[in-house]
């Protein structure tokens, strides 16, 4: 073997083992399950938190390396604290249009206290000084007065597969919470808070057509994406403050003796830092102990589901602290009850919690801002003090976010570029767990602070002038509990926006933020659904514990995503996917005639037996009365999928037909002594003898049903509630008058 | 000057249109006033002798709610009688058609929104109007005729369009003041509390103080069409005036009577409340029912608003001077 045969060959086995996610002539290698993923970046920080200036005082040393074949000979930064830094920022800017951003949109920021970070100085550690060659650049939008990404030129190119350190001081400017991170009074949420490098992707790497930086913006809409690594985080607070971080369990902590003291706290295998400190929590630890969470049948279902040996199945120990408000603190058992059973199911069905800690945090009132928030082993959720068993808060969004623990952070898609594979993810099974262990939610109104079951179902949209900020007035409520699953919830919205968008697309591209919360979560949640439903709730199972199991630790694509589906299945799905990710077309089916008509008495002349008969209608042979049923239904929407129709006729028997959906309707035709009564359409599957379901993209649920013969009873029933509630409405009103 | 100013025009009082028993006749002597307790069991008395003035306010509230409820069945009518999600909507509604519904039929229930605020408005023009003929039939202690009625109308339309108008002004600044401005004082004020109790507690308190001046304001103009009627003034702003006065004087009575007739509104509203909860309309003679039942307490309410004037009246009457 000569020299070059030797070196190609051994590149071409490293490529092969070291590069799993790469792809070779359109073929995709089985990957590998990883226990550890491949760490690129090691973070030491040191940080000081001045509770009164709200700034952060940083030195931070990161050590990064070029896993790629390439001279790099730049790095790119992110600044995510920049975007709270004027009106005019990427982020600010699209909070401002169509209510993008968080809550309230813009007009919830606290206009006194920007946020933003200067990095005083950058140095190649023992090295050159890189501090004048530090300039900020606008990837996405060449928005001049966006700080958030910043590229330092080296003096020295990275070489493949070597290493660089850097030395950096920086000082941090923390915003009043607005959007996740910030201040309120003495309470600190402190994410997106340091330097922190892009992701450098090789040519080929989820799709990628040129190798470079992936570090984009920080925008209205977008989350994060982030290489993993080890961080050890030194931080340094008043003594009588709490503080919670990722690690979760402090290192070592040291009384500084000037009544500060300095925490340290370490993770490996993540892909963020987030902290929070506060003289007010309330801190209670307990512990996620598995053989008592989960039950030997629990485990034996799920070995039988995926196909798996039970030490793949069994979940680990783990430490939960929760840091919460005095004011909630009767809500702590709630916390932890959502918060086990996220640990149970989350680890059951895609694969165990591999991490030893998890910090959930409460944010106070004035800092809602900074809830619903997801960072590796460190979550935030939030609930109000009046909050009645029946609203599913906290329990909803402390599930979610500890389900981003998996879908973010063990799966670590592009947030910024493809956030359905998180949030849609996540979505999804939080709406499984929430259906299975706590059952429906219910509609609340908030009164003036005061949780009223109902729903608005009525309201005024007052001109703007002079009703500016004013909003719809409500004006009618059903005052009475509705329950609802957490797919109807997401259906709810998906319906007001489906056409808006395609899904696949990046996350400020959309129209705006409805968009783009119907794109990220809603929509997702039903096609996922929608999917399940087809396969069976087993198959599904196996694709989405394989799919994890492949990309735990990894950055997959949406791609990925439907070649673990088909290669699971063993089915060709791309003519769904193509369907659901890449239109903005909608689903509907409907019943759109339940007809039955005697059959007409024989009249004519026929050839029966080689002879001609002549009949009439009033010389027909007694006999038993035929009639005919015709029952149609069509495709309203340009989405074909199959389905399956369902017809009751009146002396009880059922027939099931399937039709694959295609065409742009079906009529189905039966003779029988009886009369059909009513048809409607669900979803098709591939198990034939499994339960019906909505298809739960169809836009329309009413017209998937149809009965031959009206019945008005439910229609006169809400319209006489209807008549009175005006008539109340209106008597109220002439007390004013 | 007109006669409406001076207190000797005021209309004398037709005790036994109003009284219920020989003893309240008895109790109810000039120059003594009778307790709020006893002016409220007398408004119900004075209602009870006017069962067609109630019904006749019942039957414009009903023909008004139509105008909305028709269109509204029709609308029901074409999403639920031939879906079988009809059926599972029965007892309650089924979520996926109230949002299906509410999505898809956004720009319906949005001219329906608009709609019911012209209504609203006019029939709260007319209810003015009504209320002119209304007091009249009180004032005058007959039973109702229509065309005492319509001569009611006729004679205080004019002052109680003006009180009608002056006082939505009313209205809107105590909204403005005890609503909007206030709101925002506390927004200012809350912005920093950690306390979502704290907060929560004051707003309340805000909105108590907004309740109690709106229905304050409220009896300040029942009293003003009063004086209107009884002192047949045309002068509406004047007449509000003396109306507040006469309210600041007799805070407590006025207040207890208000009150007073207030909770039998409520416990009304509880009675059917507590009636509508023991079924659900499951079947048509159970709509049917659920039907008669709303509408006997709707009757009910134009039958308590009667009495609230009926009462307020004679507490005018007794202390008016």
């Amino acid at each position: 073997m000569t020299a070059r045969m030797f070196f190609i060959s051994v590149a071409l086995a490293w490529l092969w083992m070291g590069n799993p996610v790469h792809t070779f002539g359109g073929q995709r290698p089985t990957l590998m399950p990883l226990e550890h993923p491949k760490i690129i970046t090691r973070y030491r920080i040191e940080v000081t938190l001045d509770p009164h200036t709200k700034q952060l005082k940083g030195r931070e040393r990161l050590v990064w390396l070029n896993d790629s074949d390439d001279i790099v000979r730049e790095l790119q930064f992110h600044l995510y604290l920049n975007a709270f830094k004027n009106v005019d920022t990427t982020y600010m800017s699209e909070a401002r249009q169509n209510g993008r951003g968080f809550g309230r949109g813009i007009n919830a920021f606290d206009f006194e206290h920007w946020g933003y970070i200067d990095v005083e100085s950058m140095r190649i550690a023992d090295g050159e000084d890189l501090t004048d060659r530090m300039e900020f650049i606008q990837p996405d939008d060449g928005n001049p007065y966006d700080q958030t990404v910043m590229r330092v030129t080296l003096p020295e190119p990275v070489p493949p597969h070597g290493e660089i350190a850097l030395d950096i001081a920086f000082t941090a400017q923390l915003p009043r919470v607005f959007a996740r991170t910030g201040f309120h009074k003495d309470f600190f949420l402190v994410a997106q808070w340091f330097p922190k490098i892009g992701v450098y992707e090789e040519a080929g790497e989820r799709g990628r057509a040129q190798s470079g930086w992936n570090c984009h913006q920080f925008h209205a809409n977008s989350e994060f994406y982030a290489d993993y690594g080890i961080y050890d985080v030194f931080i340094t607070v008043p003594s009588n403050y709490i503080v919670g971080a990722t690690g979760g369990l402090p290192r070592q902590k040291r009384d500084n003796g000037d009544g500060t003291t300095t925490v340290e706290f370490y993770q490996e295998d993540v892909h963020d830092f987030a902290w929070t400190a506060s003289p007010r929590f309330i801190r209670v630890q307990r512990h996620f102990v598995a053989k008592d969470q989960v039950s030997d049948e629990d485990i034996a279902e799920m070995m039988r589901v995926l196909g798996l040996p039970r030490d793949q199945i069994e979940l680990g120990d783990v430490t939960v602290i929760l840091l919460i408000q005095p004011e909630h603190e009767d809500q702590i058992d709630r916390y932890f009850r959502a918060i086990f059973t996220a640990i149970k199911y989350f680890g059951l069905w895609y694969g165990r919690y591999p991490y030893r800690t998890l910090t959930v945090v409460d944010p106070p009132r004035g800092a809602r801002g900074a809830g619903g928030m997801e960072y590796p082993t460190f979550i935030t959720a939030g609930t109000n003090w009046w909050a009645p068993k029946r609203i599913l808060s906290p329990e909803g969004v402390t599930i979610h976010e500890f389900g981003h623990q998996y879908w973010y952070g063990l799966v670590a898609n592009n947030e910024f570029e493809e956030a359905w594979l998180d949030e849609g993810f996540n979505s999804y099974s939080t709406g499984r767990i929430l259906e299975k262990v706590y059952g429906p939610n219910h509609y609340y109104e908030w009164f003036w602070g005061v949780p009223i079951p109902g729903r608005r179902w009525l309201e005024i949209r007052l001109p703007r002038f002079p009703f500016v900020g004013w909003g719809p007035v409500p004006l009618g409520s059903y005052l009475q509990y509705i329950p609802f699953l957490d797919w109807q919830r997401r259906w709810s919205r998906y319906i007001a926006n489906a056409r808006l968008d395609p899904l696949r697309r990046a996350a400020w591209e959309y129209l705006n933020a409805d968009s783009y919360r119907t794109n990220s979560y809603d929509k997702p949640t039903l096609l996922l659904r929608t999917l399940e439903n087809y396969l069976g709730e087993a198959l599904m199972a196996r694709v989405m514990r394989t799919y994890h199991r492949r990309y735990r630790f990894r950055h997959p694509t949406t791609q990925d995503f439907i070649d673990t589906v088909n290669d699971v299945t063993g089915l060709d799905l791309d003519w769904y996917f193509d369907q659901v990710l890449s239109t903005a077309n909608t689903l509907d089916y409907a019943v759109t005639e339940v007809s039955s008509e005697p059959v007409p008495a024989e009249q004519g002349v026929y050839d029966r037996n080689g002879r001609r008969v002549v009949l009439e209608p009033n010389n027909q042979p007694e006999g038993e009365r035929l009639y005919r049923s015709r029952i149609t239904v069509r495709r309203l929407g340009t989405v074909a999928f199959p389905v399956r129709v369902d017809i009751l006729f009146e002396d009880g028997e059922r027939i099931r037909e399937h039709w694959d959906g295609r065409d742009r309707w079906r009529t189905f035709t039966y003779t029988k002594p009886t009369r059909v009564v009513s048809a409607e359409v669900f979803s098709g599957t591939l198990n034939p003898g499994a339960a019906n379901y909505p298809i739960l993209l169809d836009v329309d649920f009413a017209n998937n049903s149809r009965r031959r013969e009206p019945d008005r009873l439910p229609a006169l029933r809400w319209s006489s509630k209807f008549l009175f509630w005006v008539q109340n409405l209106l008597h109220q009103l002439s007390m004013f008058g | 000057m007109i006669a409406g100013n001076q207190p000797d025009a005021i209309r004398p009082w037709p005790v036994h249109a109003v009284a219920s028993s020989e003893e309240e006749i008895a109790e109810a002597k000039p120059g003594a006033p009778r307790p709020p307790w006893a002016l409220v069991k007398s408004g119900f008395a004075g209602a009870n002798t006017q069962l067609r003035l109630a019904c006749l306010l019942w039957a414009i509230n009903l023909v008004f709610a139509l105008v909305v409820a028709i269109p509204f069945f029709h609308l029901l009518d074409e999403s639920l009688s031939r879906s079988l999600i009809g059926q599972r909507s029965l007892r309650f509604p089924d979520a996926n058609w109230l949002i299906g519904l509410l999505n898809s039929q956004r720009s319906f229930l949005d001219s329906l929104s608009a709609t019911l605020v012209w209504i609203a408005l006019f029939y709260m023009v007319l209810n003015a109007l009504v209320s002119a003929g209304v007091l009249e039939i009180l004032a005058g202690g007959s039973r109702f005729s229509f065309r005492q009625f319509f001569q009611g109308i006729v004679r205080h339309g004019g002052p109680f369009l003006r009180l009608f108008i002056i006082s939505l002004v009313a209205y809107f600044l105590v909204f403005l003041l005890f609503h909007d401005l206030l709101e925002k004082g506390l927004n200012a004020l809350s912005r920093d509390w950690y306390s979502e109790a704290g907060a929560f507690s004051l707003y309340w308190a805000k909105n108590i103080l907004l309740a109690v001046i709106l229905l304050g304001t409220v009896m300040i103009f029942d009293y003003a069409k009063i004086r209107v009627v009884l002192e047949n003034s045309p002068r509406a702003v004047l007449e509000t005036a003396k109306a507040f006065r006469f309210v600041r004087h007799h805070l407590r009575p006025t207040l207890l009577v208000f009150y007073g007739l207030g909770l039998a509104g409520a416990i009304l509203t509880l009675a059917y409340l507590g009636l509508d909860a023991l079924f659900a309309p499951t079947s048509l003679g159970l709509v049917i029912l659920g039907f008669l039942v709303q509408q006997l307490y709707m009757f009910s309410r134009m039958w308590l608003r009667v009495a609230f004037y009926v009462a307020e009246m004679e507490l005018y009457r007794e202390r008016g001077h």
